[in-house]
Parts: structure tokens; sequence; C-alpha cells
């Protein structure tokens, strides 16, 4: 009887400590940051990132900024489920009184979730959704850190017409991203004025390759240019283009940077090799700044799974929340001096210098023409030229 | 029902009398509804998920129609919940913005394609059914995913407007207007599920669930009964899934996913089949649990879902309210006479 009312007490005890420390912790003024990515399912490694991403973050640069403690506020959006993002930001935002948001992810999560970001003046950092338009008028606190489409499509059509290859054969994932890529890189090569030798929509569903081979072999093109989402499809179509022969034929290998994304390139292996890509960023970029990041990264979360866009994404979204939450240290939280802060910036990014349109918070960046090689026996996305200050239009 | 006509007046009169019993209300039920609406008043509730569970209920409620009663296993619910979704969502897109006769419209053309798909699966049974209806949903879903200039495809549909329900009252940021609206129209539909359920016509899809050949020997009409059926079900999966288009303002393939036909499924045997109530009771639990394990846990909460199902399975056989219904009767001898619907 007495050790239970020994074991109550105690209880009663270090569940008071707890609330007081609760009070404690909130008499400092906090800010929330609210994440909302996919951490479950077959999307979770993108969850898995920008935890990564933002414990190094502030690992680094601590836990306050502008004399504000940081705290923050984590979601599954389970992949892209605009039901499901959509209850959750107005959680977050409504309950839990989110002031800043990283996410959510996907297109349709992110169209869902912007009327709510709108009305509540919370300002949000896409990440993770790449459809031209989605930032702007529609959700003006709103600032895009990943890209947008035609920013990886269209400079590979003049960059593969410069190098004489100007048949090209253009095969795309049959899905609403991929239709806009398609639509975009033949705009481009018609621009540059190479010709488009064929195209092809393959389903996302558990296509099988080898037919298509066929058909793209039968073209006589100079350049296969290829979009497929990242994961299976990309690691699928890469190794059926080795296989079929269609590769050993001289054909030259290109696409977006989705297909040797440096998540999943090592599944792919050597077929891999000698791939031409357009990306945002490379672990393999040459600057202090970048070999910096990857050598702190490494060292937290370790060597696998290898840093993907996800995590630089990440990265420059915490990098302006700090900066801006720094300009306005000492003063309430206010969204719209924050949005205006950010708006119109101009920095340098471990993936290279980036700024943020100051119209429609969308992102104007290098981007860079990239080749899979072996670096000291790792496949890498080597960066061969680069296109400065691509908009994202 | 023709049957009936050819009683004597007495007969006809006691059957009546058995079908108005079996439609009385009791105290639990109005109880129920009761606590949903009450959920408005307890403090800090996210009214959000609240209107996405009645949503959920109200879908599982329309599975109910096809597997508690009838008996007919669909693994491809969510193309009719999907059909509703769109209508609702191109109802906004192109100026109709009134929800609640976009609500009607998109009930009636899921139940026109309800009925045509019990046309096709009518005289289908057992696995070739689960297979046809899987087969009907992933062929839709396909179709609105890669038709990118029609559906907007992956990236979901853009510009869906809804004006204020009643002209009054706008679908706001803390989903009050998204909980009412949600819980009147899941109420009405209930209520007129459950007349059918408790008609004869409900008696009549019973009797086939248990035994087709004698109801056939009856002269009842089976198989019409089963477009019928469908039509129903879809039509009350159409209004679940315009309502989820309305509330959120938003509609993407997903609502058309295999996962969602899996999810309703899944909701309804764990809450119970062939109580109408089971859908609601199994969504309050599953979507609750689920935020809740989400949000202590984003990782790993499917290991936890997965777990509470195979829990619910082996100690519920029936389903949550069919299990408490046994407890229940055991403390209190039944009184129940004639069949149960």
């Amino acid at each position: 009887m007495k050790i239970a009312m020994k074991i109550a007490a105690s209880l009663l005890v270090a569940t008071s400590a707890a609330v007081l420390s609760g009070f404690g912790a909130s008499a400092q003024e906090t800010v929330k940051i609210g994440i909302l990515q996919s951490y479950s399912g077959i999307t979770s490694l993108g969850g898995q990132q920008t935890d990564s991403t933002v414990k190094l973050f502030m690992q680094k640069y601590g836990d306050t900024a502008g004399g504000k403690k940081i705290e923050l506020v984590r979601r599954d959006t389970t992949g892209p489920n605009p039901e499901v993002a959509k209850r959750l930001v107005q959680e977050v935002v409504t309950r839990e009184k989110v002031q800043v948001l990283i996410g959510p992810d996907y297109t349709p999560n992110t169209l869902a979730a912007a009327p709510i970001l709108m009305e509540a003046k919370v300002p949000s950092f896409v990440t993770g959704a790449a459809t031209t338009g989605i930032v702007g008028e529609k959700s003006k606190y709103s600032t895009r850190t990943f890209f947008a489409v035609p920013q990886l499509c269209k400079p590979l059509a003049a960059y593969a017409v410069k190098n004489g290859w100007k048949r090209v054969f253009v095969a795309v994932a049959d899905f609403a991203p991929g239709h806009d890529c398609e639509k975009y890189f033949i705009e481009a090569l018609k621009d540059a004025s190479g010709t488009l030798a064929g195209n092809l929509r393959i389903p996302v569903a558990n296509p099988e390759f080898s037919g298509y081979m066929q058909r793209i072999r039968d073209a006589k093109a100079d350049a296969l240019f290829i979009f497929m989402p990242i994961g299976e499809l990309s690691i699928g179509i890469l190794r059926a283009v080795n296989d079929s022969g269609l590769k050993a034929s001289g054909i030259k290998i290109m696409g977006t940077g989705d297909i040797t994304d440096e998540t999943y390139i090592d599944a792919v292996g050597d077929a891999a090799l000698g791939t031409i890509t357009t990306g945002i960023y490379s672990t393999q970029h040459d600057s202090a700044l970048n070999k910096e990041f990857v050598k702190d990264y490494v060292a937290l979360n370790g060597a696998k799974p290898r840093i993907g866009w996800g995590a630089i994404a990440t990265w420059d979204a915490m990098r302006m929340t700090y900066d801006a939450l720094n300009a306005q240290a000492g003063a309430k939280f206010d969204p719209d001096k924050f949005a205006a802060f950010i708006h119109g910036r101009t920095f340098e990014s471990p993936r290279g210098p980036i700024t943020i349109d100051k119209a429609n918070g969308d992102i104007v960046q290098n981007i860079y023409i990239r080749r899979v090689d072996k670096v000291n026996g790792v496949l890498q996305n080597v960066e061969i030229e680069s296109f400065k200050d691509v908009g994202f239009k | 029902m023709s049957a009936i006509e050819r009683l004597t007046p007495e007969r006809a009169k006691a059957a009546t009398g058995y079908f108005a019993r079996l439609a009385r209300w009791n105290v639990y039920e109005i109880l129920f509804w009761l606590a949903l609406a009450g959920m408005y008043f307890v403090p800090n509730v996210d009214l959000v998920l609240m209107s996405q569970i009645f949503i959920w209920g109200l879908f599982a409620m329309s599975l109910d129609i096809l597997l508690g009663y009838r008996g007919i296993p669909s693994l491809g619910h969510a193309a009719f919940f999907g059909v509703g979704a769109y209508v609702a969502g191109y109802c906004g897109k192109f100026g109709w913005t009134e929800p609640i006769s976009a609500l009607v419209l998109a009930m009636a053309i899921a139940a026109v394609v309800g009925w045509l798909t019990g046309k096709l699966v009518q005289r289908v049974t057992g696995v070739g059914l689960l297979m046809v209806t899987l087969g009907l949903n992933l062929i839709l879903y396909d179709l609105v995913h890669r038709s990118t200039d029609v559906t907007g495809g992956d990236d979901g549909m853009q510009g869906i407007v809804i004006a204020p329900v009643l002209g009054l009252f706008r679908f706001d940021i803390f989903g009050r207007t998204a909980f009412w609206y949600a819980l009147i129209i899941a109420f009405i539909l209930f209520v007129i599920a459950r007349a059918v359920v408790k008609s004869p016509f409900g008696l009549a899809l019973v009797g086939a669930r248990e035994n087709p050949r004698r109801m056939i020997m009856l002269g009842a009409p089976v198989e019409g009964d089963v477009s019928r059926a469908f039509a129903l079900g879809a039509a009350l999966a159409g209004a679940a899934g315009a309502l989820l288009t309305q509330t959120t303002q938003f509609v993407s393939p997903n609502t058309l996913s295999f996962q969602r036909s899996a999810d309703v499924l899944v909701i309804l045997i764990i809450g119970g089949t062939g109580r109408l109530y089971g859908g609601f009771i199994g969504a309050l639990v599953f979507l609750i649990l689920r935020d809740w394990l989400a949000a202590i846990s984003p990782v790993y909460w499917y290991f936890w879902i997965g777990l509470l199902l195979v829990v619910v399975v082996s100690f519920f056989r029936k389903g949550l309210l069919p299990s408490l219904e046994t407890l229940l009767n055991r403390w209190k001898p039944s009184k129940a006479d004639g069949p149960t619907a």
C-alpha cells in the first residue's frame, strides 16, 4: 500500500514538473514550423531527407532565430493525397498555430493547401512540387525552393542541338508532370531548330519497357530524351535502354535529373554511365559551401541514403526562415514582413546561386548539365556545363 | 411487394406492423447521432477530421448496402466515390457553384453508373465479383489519371469554386461549415438508407444474401435487385465523394484509387457489416486512430494500424458493433424475434 502511494506521489510530482517546464518553455517566444512531408509508404524517403536536413541545420545554427525558439510540428502527408494534406494543413494552422510551413509535398497537396495558407497568412516553402504556376498570385505567402518543370526540360533541347544531336526522340511517363515536360521540351526543341524523331507516353503502372525500345531504335534518332519520376520507373528505363542494346547503338541518352537521382542511381548500376541530365543540384557541385554541406550531412546522417534534391530544397527553406526571423528580431512574428523579406532575395546556396522572384516567390537558379561518371568508384552526376539564372516559365 | 398484396387483410396488417416495428428508432440510435452533433462543442476538437469521418462513414455505409445487405463484396467501390467527386468538381469548375444541387447531380450520375455496373455483374458471384469491380475501378482510375487535359490528371483539378451553403455559410478554414454540412447530409442520407433497408426491398436483399435460390422460388426479382442495390450504393458513395470535393474544394485521382476501395472495406469490417452504423463506427475508430498515431509517430504509424486490424479481426470476428451487440444481448435476455435486418 505504502509503495503504491509512493509511486502515485512520484508520478504526480513528475507530471506537474513536466507541466511546469512546459509553461517555462512557453514564456520565451516561440515560432512553430510545420513540416508536412511523406513519412510513410513508398514515398517515405522524402520525409526522411527533410528530417535529416532540418536536424543538421538546427545542430549547426541552433534552435533559436531572431530571439525566438523554434519548435517543429511534423505530420505525414502519406504521399500525393490532397484530402489528408489539406486537413493536416488546416489542423496545424488552426490548432497548432504553426507560423511557417515547410511543405506539403507534391503538386495536388500544394494546390489543395494554397487557399488555407493564403487565408491564414502562413508563409510556406514548396520543397517537393514542380508543376508550373503553383506558387504565385493564388498563394502569395509561398516560396518555391525546389524547381519548376520547364527549368529542367527546356535547357536540354538547346544543349542537344548545339552538340549536333538534332533528331531527338521523346519518351515521357504518361501522367500530368510527364505531359508538361513533353510540351516544354518539344517547344524548346523547335525553337532550337531540332527535329522530333518521335514521341512516346509510357504508362506509370507496371510498364514493360522492352517493346518501347524497339520503337525508339526504329526511329533512328540522335538522342533519346527521357522524363520519368524518381524511383522504380527511372531505374527500369535506364536498365532497358542498356540491356536492349539501344545505348550501344550510339544514341545519346538524356533526361531530367530525376532519372539519375542520387538516391536511386546505385540501383541502376553501370547502365547509368554516360547519361546526360539536367539538374538543380549535384553533391559533386564544386564550391566550398557545398563541400561543407555534404561533409556535415554525411557526418550526421551517414552516407546512405544519399543526398537528394529534397535535402537541398529543405536546407534553403530553413536558411531563409532563419534569415527572415533574424531580420525581425525582437518584434512579434509578422507573416507579411517574412514573405517580403524572402521574395526578391538572392543568395549562395550549396547548389549555387539562387534568386527568389520578387513578384511571385518562384525560383530562378542555375541549371547544370551533368554526366554520370564514376568518381572514386561511386556513380555521380558530374556537372559539365551550366545555364545561368534559368527562369521558372 | 407482390407477395404481400395476395395476403388477407389481417395478415397484411400484421406484415405492415412488422415493418413498422422494424423501422422504429431506438434510444441508442438517437443518442448516437446526438453524440456526433455534440462533437462540435467539445473544446479543441478537430472539426475537419470530424467532417472527413462523416464522409468516410457515409461512404462505408454505401458499401454496407452491397456487402452487408446483399452480400456483394466489391473491391472497386472508390469508382462511385470518384464519379461523385469529379462531377462535383466539374460543377464547381464550370460555374455551377451551388453545393446542394451539385451534390444531387453527383448522386444521380453515380447512381446511373452504379445501375449499369449492377447490370454488368448481376450474374457474377464470389471471387469473380471482386475481380470485375476491381477491374472497373482500375480502368476508371487510369482514364482519369492519363487524361491530363480533361481532368488535370495526377496534379488534380484546379479552379474549383464552391459557393456558401444556402448562400449563408462559407467553407471556412476551421471546418465549421464542413462539419455541419457533412453531418447533416450524411444524416439525411442515412435516414433514407435506413428506410430502404427496413422496407420489403431491404428484406428481399437480405433474403437473396442468405439463400438466393429460395428467393427466386418465391418470385423475387433477385437479379434486378442487384442493379437496384448497386444504384443505391453508388448514389450514396457518389454523395460522399461530392461532399469531399465540396469540403476540400479540390479533387484528384486519389479519390478513385484502389487504396480508397481497400480502406473503405477495412473501415466497414472494423465497424461491422449489415448494420448501417458499422460504417460510421469503423470510420470513427479508423480515422481517429490513424490521425493520432500519425501525429505521435509520423514514420511508424502504419505498424500500429496493422496491429489494430489484426486485433479487431481476431477478437471481434464480426466487427466492433456486432460484437458489442452480442455482449449486450448476453446480459439482457433477447426480445429479438423475426429476422434481423
